[in-house]
């Protein structure tokens, strides 16, 4: 047995061994043993009809399976019954093991009939006569196998130009399919032949003229072809391939291209990390292997799908990286650019493809074409010219011509800090039934808390009750806990997209990259994930670009040559701190100040600290500036990225030293759902602030107070006098306490501001679930949310940005009408 | 006439039926399949900076939910609280608001074959939050777009209408019957 039929027999057995075990709704082990046999189909060695015939019949009924026209039950059985025998007959080289093949091949053939009786059992010609589609499915057949030829493979093209003729010489045809035939014929024919000059392309030409027999097809009756020698791919009778960017027809299954997309996107993504990693070192097996795994898995899929576009690009990709496997060439460079433009692309496709619901498919993005041609002849460009690959490229949009002409040496590299392949077992499950979940979840949590803080229950059951309520109490924290850690997701894959804004810093600006993450499983709540990546993408952007200095700069000032950030995350109590560190020049103190000086932002000659000179490149007046940008290295898009992450209610944090680097640390909460609150009282209403923004609470006197003229009152704090703000004033409330004695000012910062709100009584701190107030009253103004309380009365979350805003307004606004004199 | 509608009474639907109540002296109605449940008032909790009548928040198992004073949205004088005065919860479009009537009085299937087109005033006053008017047994009910009502910031006017509507009707129909705006200081309550 040759080394490829024992791989065979492997792959077969395992393709068994998952229909046995497949549960009776397990599309995904469909799908993956589609997949498995086209792989086997492609290994064949040909000399055994049978056996093929036999493959493409099982791969038709996974599909029919796939699709939902044949059920899983007998049809599974068969096929197993079919991958027996095959691996019978490999085993045992083709001797005395026809009838089983014949005997699997028959019964496919008969499901597939449906409950006709009318499928012959055997002959080549054989159940071709019941289909009237036939021709058009075997040409659809034979089409998507030649999107998957090369010129070099001979046999099957030979194969399939007998075919052609064989097409064209039946009488059953029309005279368009003929042509087409016959000009198709002839293109690979010249591809044999070696006349073609662009044998690609000639094979292109070729699969658009059988695609027009498809079209122009369908009426002939009799097929000979249908008993396809080398259908290894099925492609869904309702699609049409094709070479060209053309709008296809397509009626595919919206939830199977969903999932398609999610998965291959997923695909795209351990592949995309497998080639930093290869940029990194070239000879890292394991990432090559990874890499093209992905890119096949795609291609097949796609095939499977009859999403020919994809499965084309994903195929030319796979060319290239199988030579990247055997050595001839090495994932660098050029090479490593032309994948990941390939990898852009697809993942744009699948974009494309995802937002798209019926109709016609999307047509291939600008640049496709572009792409496969160079793909087809990548050495053409030399490993040091750059690629004129437009970047389909959605998640680093500033950033969209390659125009790297370094050596491989150059560019950024990625070192993952934790090796993160423990693999755990998994299940997709739709976000709104998550969400309803945790929304129940914090339901049963109040309606515990009720039950538990009942004091007249308390009181009157006995001891033993009250232990089963503290039981109850303690799996509601437990099942909360879980239930918040169901939304979790591990910041790797952010990290993931940050190596890749070091890779294309890099490679632009020639300088050398090192990335380093570090604690890339921490974890923080998914719909955090999204809010998070643009500031970090601009972080690590800025870090790249100006805190790095370039190479010949770090010679001189006798430091490596190879520039390091590190991306650093960790839990710290109930928030997630991100780091990013670089080693480049840091941040220019002298500079910034000056800035600061002539935007008007801080007084010539002020006594500024550290902390609020850098908190200045967050300020918008800065930022705007370009010469800040190119003198002080850092700024555009500062103050955004501050604004993104005090949303989230985080902050940012500024450590620099002058030629050694900058470290940002951003700290957000674990969650947006739920927040550390205090509850307060103004007047008979009740007030939660998120804990956060608060910097102390003290009970004033009567002489901290201090009245403007403009009608604002200041109280002092230490030793400064801060802005009071009446909450009861604010909110229209009615307070007992114009008695100052009783009254609680809580001490709030805004934008590095100090502001101090004066409340009746703090209540106590405590965790809420965060909810929305509903739409109709989303545009509240000073207000962020609301919370169910203990006692079951929503309390509301204040939002202090806006409340302080509020609050100016207002006191601007009577500024004329001063309540009181000084 | 009136027997002409109880005929046609069988071929009643749920999407014919209406949940009326009372504001004032007036008897408006909301399309039954628009209305969640039914709720006695409770705590409010009132939501600074927003509309006079949007009076606050309430939680309906877990839900945040926004409620409205429908007097007030339709610039009617405040009254006092009665037992009687209640929060139907209605559902437009998946969102959920509470609105604050006096009472709640009853479940009436109207065909379309009663209703008319509320009258045009010109354009003074804006009627596109009514759906028409339902005529049924003498009595003359407002079928409110819930959906028109509570997406409009303002409404006013609603006094003139009514009150014109009541001669348009009249007019309309020599159907007079014994006082027909008010019985429904009668109408049973159908809570």
């Amino acid at each position: 047995m040759s080394q490829a039929e024992s791989k065979c027999v492997a792959s077969l057995q395992s393709v068994e061994e998952l229909l046995t075990n497949a549960a009776s709704d397990d599309r995904e082990a469909v799908l993956q043993a589609g997949v498995s046999l086209e792989e086997v189909a492609h290994q064949l060695p040909g000399d055994a009809p049978g056996v093929e015939k036999l493959l493409g019949l099982a791969l038709d009924t996974l599909q029919a399976v796939y699709t939902g026209e044949q059920p899983f039950e007998p049809a599974l059985n068969l096929i197993s019954e079919a991958v027996v025998a095959i691996v019978a007959h490999l085993t045992s080289d083709g001797e005395g093991d026809a009838e089983a093949i014949d005997c699997a091949s028959d019964g496919l053939r008969k499901l597939l009939a449906g409950d006709s009786d009318s499928s012959p059992s055997d002959g080549e010609d054989a159940h071709s006569s019941t289909e009237p589609h036939c021709i058009e499915s075997s040409i659809e057949d034979r089409l998507s196998v030649l999107v998957g030829l090369e010129p070099e493979d001979v046999p099957e093209l030979a194969n399939l130009a007998a075919w052609l003729i064989e097409q064209a010489e039946s009488p059953e045809v029309n005279e368009e399919i003929r042509a087409h035939a016959q000009r198709a014929e002839q293109l690979i024919r010249s591809v044999l032949e070696g006349e073609a000059a662009d044998p690609g392309q000639a094979l292109d030409e070729a699969a658009a003229q059988l695609h027009s027999m498809t079209l122009s097809g369908g009426d002939g009756s009799s097929d000979p072809g249908c008993d396809d020698p080398d259908g290894e791919r099925t492609p869904p009778p309702d699609n049409e391939p094709d070479g060209g960017p053309l709008c296809l027809e397509f009626e595919g299954d919206p939830v199977l291209i969903g999932e398609f997309v999610t998965e291959s996107l997923e695909h795209l993504e351990a592949a995309e990390i497998g080639m930093l990693s290869m940029e990194a070192d070239p000879n890292d097996r394991e990432a090559i292997n990874a890499i093209f795994r992905g890119f096949h898995t795609v291609k097949g899929t796609a095939g499977f799908l009859g999403l020919a576009h994809i499965q084309t690009l994903a195929h030319h990709a796979e060319n290239l990286l199988d030579q990247v496997r055997n050595g001839s060439i090495e994932l660098t460079g050029h090479y490593a650019d032309l994948a990941l433009a390939s990898l852009d692309m697809l993942r744009r496709m699948l974009e494309d493809l995802h937002r798209w619901e019926e109709g016609d498919l999307p047509p291939p993005p600008p640049g496709y074409n572009r792409l496969i041609e160079l793909l087809e002849a990548p050495e053409d460009h030399g490993t040091d010219s750059p690629p004129d690959v437009p970047r389909a490229q959605k998640c680093a949009p500033e950033d969209d011509e390659t125009t790297a002409s370094e050596q491989s040496a150059e560019g950024g590299t990625w070192t993952p800090g934790t090796d993160g392949d423990r693999r755990v077992g998994s299940t997709r499950v739709r976000t709104d039934r998550l969400d309803a979940l945790i929304n129940m979840v914090g339901e049963l949590v109040i309606a515990n808390s009720m039950l538990a803080q009942d004091e007249e229950l308390r009181n009157a059951v006995g001891q033993e009750v009250e232990r089963k309520i503290d039981q109850i109490s303690k799996i509601t924290r437990e099942l909360q806990d879980v239930s918040m850690s169901l939304r979790m997701v591990p910041l790797k894959g952010t990290f993931h997209k940050m190596a890749r804004v070091v890779r294309d810093v890099a490679r632009k600006s020639g300088k050398q990259i090192e990335l380093v993450t570090d604690g890339d499983d921490t974890e923080i709540d998914r719909n955090m994930v999204e809010s998070i990546t643009d500031p970090l993408m601009h972080m690590v952007r800025n870090a790249a670009d100006h805190g790095i200095e370039p190479p010949e700069e770090r010679r001189a000032a006798e430091k490596d040559p190879t520039g390091t950030i590190t991306l650093r995350a960790y839990h710290s109590a109930a928030s997630v701190v991100i780091e990013i560190a670089d080693d480049g020049r840091g941040l220019d103190r002298d500079r910034i100040y000056d800035r600061a000086v002539d935007a008007g932002e801080i007084e010539a000659g002020a006594e500024v600290s550290d902390e609020e000179i850098y908190r200045l490149i967050f300020s918008s007046g800065l930022s705007t500036a370009k010469e800040v940008t190119d003198v002080s290295g850092r700024g555009v898009g500062m103050d955004v990225v501050r604004r993104n992450i005090e949303t989230m209610r985080g902050r940012v944090d500024i450590s620099s030293e002058s030629g050694r680097g900058s470290t940002f640390s951003i700290r957000i909460p674990l969650t947006l759902a739920i927040i550390d609150g205090m509850l307060m009282r103004v007047g008979e209403e009740r007030y939660i602030l998120p804990t956060v923004s608060i910097q102390q609470a003290f009970r004033p006197r009567a002489d901290d107070l201090r009245t403007l003229a403009s009608a604002a009152e200041m109280v002092r704090f230490r030793s400064e006098m801060i802005p009071l703000l009446r909450m009861n004033d604010l909110f229209g409330i009615e307070s007992e306490a114009e008695d100052l004695g009783q009254d609680i000012a809580v001490v709030v910062e805004r934008e590095g501001e100090r502001f101090a709100l004066l409340v009746d009584e703090l209540l106590g701190q405590q965790q809420v679930v965060i909810k929305t107030l509903g739409e109709g009253l989303a545009d509240a103004e000073t207000v962020a949310g609301a919370a169910i309380l203990g006692d079951g009365s929503v309390g509301l979350i204040l939002d202090v940005d806006s409340l302080i805003r509020v609050a100016q307004n207002v006191q601007r606004g009577q500024a004329g009408d001063s309540r009181c004199a000084v | 006439m009136a027997q002409a509608e109880m005929s046609t009474d069988s071929d009643l639907t749920t999407a014919d039926q209406y949940l009326t109540f009372q504001l004032g002296a007036e008897e408006y109605g909301l399309e039954i399949l628009k209305v969640r449940e039914i709720i006695g008032m409770m705590k409010i909790t009132a939501v600074p900076r927003t509309p006079e009548f949007v009076l606050g928040v309430i939680n309906l198992r877990g839900n945040v939910i926004p409620v409205i004073d429908l007097r007030r949205k339709f610039g009617m004088e405040a009254v006092e609280q009665t037992e009687e005065t209640c929060v139907i919860v209605v559902d437009v479009g998946g969102l959920e608001t509470g609105i604050v009537v006096d009472r709640v009085s009853d479940v009436l299937d109207i065909g379309a074959s009663s209703i008319q087109d509320a009258p045009s005033f010109g354009a003074a006053v804006d009627t596109d939050f009514i759906l028409g008017i339902g005529k049924t047994e003498g009595r003359v009910t407002i079928l409110l777009d819930i959906g028109q009502v509570l997406s409009s910031s303002e409404i006013a006017g609603l006094e003139e209408i009514s009150a014109a509507m009541d001669k348009h009707s009249d007019a309309d129909e020599q159907h007079p019957a014994e006082g027909d705006a008010e019985p429904i200081e009668d109408a049973t309550e159908g809570e």
